[in-house]
């Protein structure tokens, strides 16, 4: 049985919906979904289908975001890097956290 | 974007393929692993076991696992439920001849499976002259259990110019069982190389194919035909190999190979008995040869982001050269029949008298 599967945009030049750009969520998988580190970002896996999303979110998320315990800004402000996740990245990661919420995927908490 | 993220090779597979016995109590004329007697060097279920861990481990997302007849293997049904406690989705390709009420009120139990019962026909004259004689009775058999316990499942064919004329009483007959369709692919391996001049579907069979997809969306083809596949089912997958990229096959006594159709000494990539599965995935030369694998003649071709060249194991089994394009894509398949003088592979631009050929299936 073979996956459908599905990229989730970053992109910078697509234009993003004030009410998308809220960082103060925390996120579940949802049943049936299953997560895992891939050196673009993250690859979701849903039973439902099954279906494959690529979040190319780098180095800023991982598994345990997923977990629920920390809000988005609160995870990416306590990342060990050199470098600060500029604000335009931040709305982005957020807004495709939003798109994987519609499809399914994650599930606020 | 998906595809090229994809394409750069995963850190594990998404699903792996795999053979967990040889032994089969039928003799289907297309089997791919032209499966019967087991393996005398068969992986223990402790190996198994031990597979399964790593996968875990790894954190492979699917196995798809077949044969030979699984069920006919023992201890089967322990290494799934063991897969399941793993954390790992199981889609089992099983001949239905050992499904009764028993084991699927035990296979209704398990919410990680998928279960994909083969059937070549609607009828037992077109099914038993590819199963065997007998088999279309058991498989009803089967399926009708299946349906008592609510196991979910889906009815899988291999598209044959024998059952070709039967795909709508086959979609009826899997819906009356509440069960999807899938569509697979007849491969030239295994048996197949044999009975490929008898049993292949012959290209206006395979034109017509894309066509009734295309007007039966809910059937379900996998990747196994994204070579004939329009633009309107492109979301129903990768549209593209994932041999190595995405998936790969391992055998019942464990050696590993890019893909099921591909179980070729020159595609073997190591054994899990000698080699950790991981440096197998990520540093033999076979497997980087296939995420690198260009099919240069199909590259200006209209259809290659819908295709990319199609199956390198069709190519590989009709001209020996992986990086020959599918033989059976649609823009080949009108190629050969409107110029059989003409070589079998051929790329095409928007520029080309053949390119409408798009119009013709509605997309």
């Amino acid at each position: 049985m073979t996956a459908s599967a599905a990229s989730i945009e970053m992109d910078p030049t697509q234009p993003i919906i004030c009410d998308q750009i809220k960082t103060r969520k925390r996120y579940l998988l949802a049943p049936g979904t299953q997560v895992r580190e891939e050196d673009f970002g993250l690859l979701f896996y849903s039973m439902s289908g099954p279906r494959l999303f690529f979040l190319p979110s780098g180095p800023w998320l991982s598994p345990k975001f997923f977990e629920g315990q920390a809000f988005l800004e609160q995870w990416l402000d306590q990342q060990d890097h050199p470098e600060a996740l500029a604000a335009i990245h931040r709305t982005q990661l957020a807004a495709a956290l939003i798109q994987l919420q519609s499809k399914g995927v994650i599930r606020e908490c | 974007m998906s595809v090229e993220m994809a394409r750069r090779g995963l850190r594990a597979p998404v699903n792996v393929t795999w053979e967990v016995t040889l032994k089969c109590n039928l003799h289907c004329q297309h089997c791919l692993s032209d499966a019967g007697a087991a393996d005398v060097n068969e992986l223990t279920h402790q190996e198994c076991c031990r597979l399964v861990d790593r996968f875990s481990e790894l954190k492979v997302f699917q196995v798809n696992i077949g044969g030979g007849e699984p069920f006919l293997r023992e201890g089967f049904v322990d290494l799934l439920e063991y897969a399941h406690r793993k954390g790992l989705v199981t889609c089992v390709s099983t001949n239905g001849t050992r499904v009764d009420d028993l084991l699927a009120a035990r296979l209704g139990r398990m919410k990680q499976l998928y279960l994909q019962v083969s059937l070549d026909g609607a009828t037992a004259e077109v099914n038993d002259a590819i199963r065997g004689q007998g088999t279309y009775r058991k498989i009803m058999e089967a399926l009708g259990s299946l349906n008592r316990h609510e196991v979910p499942f889906s009815v899988n064919m291999v598209l044959t110019r024998l059952n070709f004329h039967q795909l709508d009483s086959m979609l009826l007959l899997a819906r009356n069982y509440r069960a999807d369709l899938r569509v697979s692919r007849f491969r030239p391996s295994g048996r197949g190389k044999h009975s490929k001049a008898c049993l292949g579907p012959d290209k206006e069979q395979l034109e017509a194919l894309a066509i009734w997809l295309e007007e039966n969306d809910l059937v379900r083809t996998g990747d196994s035909f994204f070579c004939l596949t329009s633009e309107h089912r492109r979301r129903k997958g990768l549209d593209m190999c994932g041999a190595a990229k995405m998936t790969c096959c391992i055998s019942p006594n464990g050696d590993v190979f890019p893909c099921a159709f591909l179980q070729e000494p020159t595609f073997l990539a190591g054994n899990i008995r000698d080699t950790d599965f991981d440096t197998l995935w990520r540093m033999t030369p076979i497997f980087q040869q296939l995420r690198e694998l260009n099919i240069t003649a199909c590259q200006t071709c209209a259809r290659f982001e819908s295709c990319r060249g199609g199956c390198p194991a069709v190519a590989y089994h009709t001209y020996h050269d992986i990086s020959q394009p599918d033989p059976e894509c649609l823009i080949n398949l009108r190629t050969a029949r409107s110029q059989p003088s003409e070589p079998l592979f051929h790329s095409i631009s928007p520029q080309d008298p053949l390119f409408p050929i798009e119009g013709n299936l509605h997309v």
